[in-house]
């Protein structure tokens, strides 16, 4: 009895086991993978380079994650990161604070969730054709708005803020921690996470048990537009331009893998937020550790592939047990 | 010879030993009962002998050849037939597809319609059924869809077919009819395994009864030769404590006062009123509007109209979340559908009764599981905290809904079919708990198809018929409430009478 407890315990963790699996793979296989050092002021080396990397995808599938549990899913995300991407570059450009390019980025977000979610909420569209109609259209908006030219933001207090390094750390790892400290007050400290799991669970008996299942899972989409349009100014940040034809593409992609292989299920009803960043540290373990290889783009397209299925089919619970 | 043979059947889920070694067997031509708590393994031994279940080790036997069913076809194909406690039609289907699922007489251009309907009116004609097959199952009322599944189980020529509680959504002529087709069916030399809570029934159909208890066989009896008293101290395991019973009414004045309550095509307007600490009963055929009204009631149904006084104070109620706030709350009929958020922890379930009074605050994981632990323990729910509610048996999981909706700290509770599905033991923890919250204050629309039971809880009961309010009694027997839920033959003593009360 306590075995089988303990199993299930043990199966919850195997995102965190896929993880270290991967990490010790790629430096097992990877010349200088596994070496950190501190220089300057600040780490440098491979491990470091993958979480700061993962933030984008991080932040997105943060969303994502809320979205999923309420039994929807959100393809928008990637558009948003563009759209926010330009909406923080235009209002940073001739000297803007770097709060104004984070308020219109935010504004940008927060205002596709809400379409999304009153699409699929007040509407009642299918959320994978509702938001990939948005996806569509968002990516118009955003090129719209830039013009059809990449607008720099070089020279920005933006980029200066989040190029701070507090504690030797990036901004950008410091916004993944406080967006996931947000969300996960949220989801434990608060009945938001109990009512955003038993909408995913069964929408119909948590409306007749006095949950407000079309608030909470609106809720879900702004949530996810946020934390997309975040992502969204770290993108331009780090190449210090909006690119509004290919910032953000397929990172819906990557968002819902991260989500997958952290265990929460698509069929909703879970929410599991620190999985989810471990999902995304791995697939860009994956991607970092291919590009020191120097493996051809396809290649590292098929690995990818096998680990994601590897990865989901060990978050089963079945496979769990059967290896546990 | 035995038809049907099981040796040691152990079967363990997470945390409990649902069977320890069970023996059973069944004679060829024999009704055997499989009765017990819930919980004591009856619904895991029928998925063993359906395939829904495979057992972790003992033998199966049928017709003396060992099989090993992996899933419902494959038992099928070892002659175990079933039909199950929920019904397991595909609603968007038609009822001909349904009933030949998997089955379809197909052509190079696929499936021969008129081949498939006439063979599914047959199959449902032998049954005593005449209805338009092309019609999709959900169409249909609940009790019909299950006669339907009943019949589908027949036409498949099982050697064995095990019947987990095919009563439980059926009106009593329905369960006569099923009960007369069993008897014809055992005539032919099929083995019948029937599943029941039902004593009455049971003794009724069964030729002879196996009792099981904590996942072990007790003992098996024939039926002519024990009683029901014999039956429920063996499931009991000797501690038969009687409940209560007694009728709750009461004189203080009416706090909820309900009128006009309607919704176009599936109510007609009715009244109805309930004071403080009254248990009001609410009875009616299938298909009569009782799931209706009640879902009306708590705001749960789109284009509901009504005025509704709460302490003498009109209020608008226009979902569940807004009859909570006035302290109304709903256990459906429809437990897995309507009831649970399944994939979610018993604790969690719980918790969400109780959330929307502290909406604002900082919750602890801690008090929640307290608060899981106290009902549970109050209750008596057969599970830990942290259990998924899914893997409950279907008692404990109406329990959970009790827990979750006391949790509120409610006004008035509406429990449409509390009981069904749930074993003699528990059925009397229920009552007793409702009688104990009606003492408290807490007020209580019980609806239930078993009349004897809405008969011992209230005094006062509404009878609707045909999704109008036929009346009201007070202080009535079965016999008057089944005249009055039949229509046609009510005496004129028995309408002056249901006027009277309802005029008060």
């Amino acid at each position: 009895m306590a075995s089988e407890r303990f199993r299930a315990k043990l199966a919850s963790y195997t995102p965190l086991f896929v993880l270290i699996g991967a990490w010790l793979l790629a430096a097992v296989a990877t010349p200088h993978f596994a070496e950190l050092e501190w220089r300057d002021g600040r780490l440098v080396g491979a491990t470091f380079d993958v979480c700061v990397r993962a933030v984008p995808v991080m932040l997105v599938a943060l969303g994502l994650t809320l979205v999923i549990a309420g039994g929807g899913i959100d393809l928008s995300v990637g558009s948003v990161v563009a759209f926010a991407g330009v909406g923080a570059a235009l209002a940073s450009g001739d000297g803007g604070s770097a709060f104004a390019a984070f308020g219109a980025a935010l504004a940008c977000g927060v205002l596709v969730g809400a379409v999304n979610g009153g699409l699929v909420v007040g509407l009642g569209l299918a959320p994978i054709v509702a938001t990939l109609a948005t996806m569509i259209v968002v990516r118009g908006v955003a090129q719209l708005c830039a013009g059809g030219v990449i607008v720099p933001i070089d020279r920005s207090a933006l980029v200066a803020t989040l190029g701070a390094k507090p504690l030797g750390l990036p901004a950008s790892l410091v916004l993944v921690a406080a967006l996931f400290a947000l969300f996960a007050t949220l989801k434990r400290r608060f009945g938001f996470g109990l009512y955003l799991e038993a909408s995913g669970d069964n929408p119909r008996a948590a409306r007749l048990a006095g949950v407000p299942v079309g608030r909470v899972l609106f809720a879900t989409y702004v949530a996810c537009g946020g934390a997309s349009a975040l992502a969204g100014v770290v993108a331009a940040s780090e190449i210090r331009a909006a690119d509004a034809a290919s910032a953000g593409l397929y990172l819906e992609l990557d968002a819902i893998l991260a989500v997958v292989i952290g265990g929460t299920p698509l069929s909703g009803g879970r929410a599991r937020l620190l999985a989810t960043l471990v999902g995304a540290l791995v697939l860009q373990i994956l991607a970092t550790a291919l590009l020191m290889h120097g493996l051809a783009p396809h290649v590292a397209l098929f690995v990818k592939g096998a680990v994601v299925l590897l990865a989901s089919a060990l978050a089963r619970p079945s496979w769990g047990r059967a290896i546990a | 010879m035995n038809a049907l043979e099981l040796a040691r059947i152990t079967k363990s889920f997470p945390g409990v030993r649902a069977l320890d070694g069970v023996d059973f067997e069944v004679r060829a031509g024999e009704i055997h009962a499989l009765v017990g708590q819930n919980g004591a393994g009856k619904s895991t031994l029928a998925k063993v002998l359906t395939g829904l279940e495979r057992p972790d080790s003992g033998e199966l036997r049928v017709g003396g050849r060992v099989v090993e069913p992996r899933d419902p076809r494959d038992a099928l194909a070892c002659g175990l037939g079933a039909v199950h406690q929920e019904v397991d039609l595909v609603p968007e289907f038609s009822l001909a597809e349904n009933l030949l699922l998997g089955r379809e007489p197909r052509r190079w251009w696929g499936i021969e319609r008129r081949e498939l309907e006439a063979r599914a009116r047959a199959a449902l004609a032998e049954f005593g059924l005449d209805l338009d097959v092309r019609r999709p199952a959900k169409s249909v009322p609940l009790g019909v869809q299950q006669l339907v599944c009943i019949a589908r189980a027949i036409a498949e020529r099982p050697h064995v077919l095990v019947y987990d509680e095919p009563t439980a959504s059926l009106e009593e002529r329905e369960v006569e009819r099923l009960f007369a087709e069993m008897r014809r069916l055992a005539a032919s030399g099929l083995a019948q395994v029937f599943v029941a809570h039902s004593l009455e029934q049971v003794f009724a159909i069964a030729d002879r009864i196996t009792v099981l208890r904590d996942g072990r066989r007790v003992g098996t009896f024939e039926a002519a030769a024990t009683t029901p008293h014999a039956i429920v101290e063996a499931m009991l395991g000797g501690a038969l404590g009687a409940a209560p019973v007694r009728r709750v009414a009461t004189d203080a004045a009416a706090w909820l006062d309900v009128r006009a309550l309607r919704r176009a095509g599936a109510l007609e307007p009715v009244d109805l009123t309930v004071a403080r600490g009254e248990v009001l009963g609410l009875v009616g055929l299938v298909g009569s509007g009782r799931t209706e009204l009640a879902r009306a009631l708590v705001g749960a149904n789109d284009g509901v109209h009504g005025e509704w006084r709460v302490d003498g104070r009109a209020v608008r109620i226009g979902s569940p979340r807004e009859a909570a706030a006035f302290g109304l709350v709903l256990s459906p009929e429809d437990r897995k559908v309507d009831g649970l958020c399944l994939g979610l922890t018993v604790r969690e379930n719980i918790a969400l009764g109780a959330q929307r009074r502290a909406r604002f605050a900082l919750q602890s994981r801690r008090a929640e599981a307290e608060l899981a632990e106290r009902w549970i323990r109050a209750l008596g729910i057969a599970a830990r905290p942290e259990q998924r509610v899914g893997t409950l048996s279907g008692g404990n999981q109406q329990k959970v809904i009790l827990a979750r909706l006391f949790a509120a700290e409610p006004r008035l509770v509406v429990l449409d079919e509390p009981t069904r599905g749930v074993d003699v033991g528990a059925k009397s923890q229920l009552e007793a708990r409702i009688a104990e919250c009606a003492e408290r204050g807490l007020s209580v629309l019980f609806i239930s198809s078993e009349l004897d039971e809405v008969v011992r809880r209230a005094r006062r009961v509404l009878v609707l018929r045909e999704r109008r309010l036929a009346g009201e009694l007070v202080d009535a027997t079965t016999s008057d409430l089944r005249r009055m839920m039949a229509g046609a033959e009510a005496s004129p003593d028995e309408t002056a009478r249901g006027r009277g009360a309802h005029g008060e």
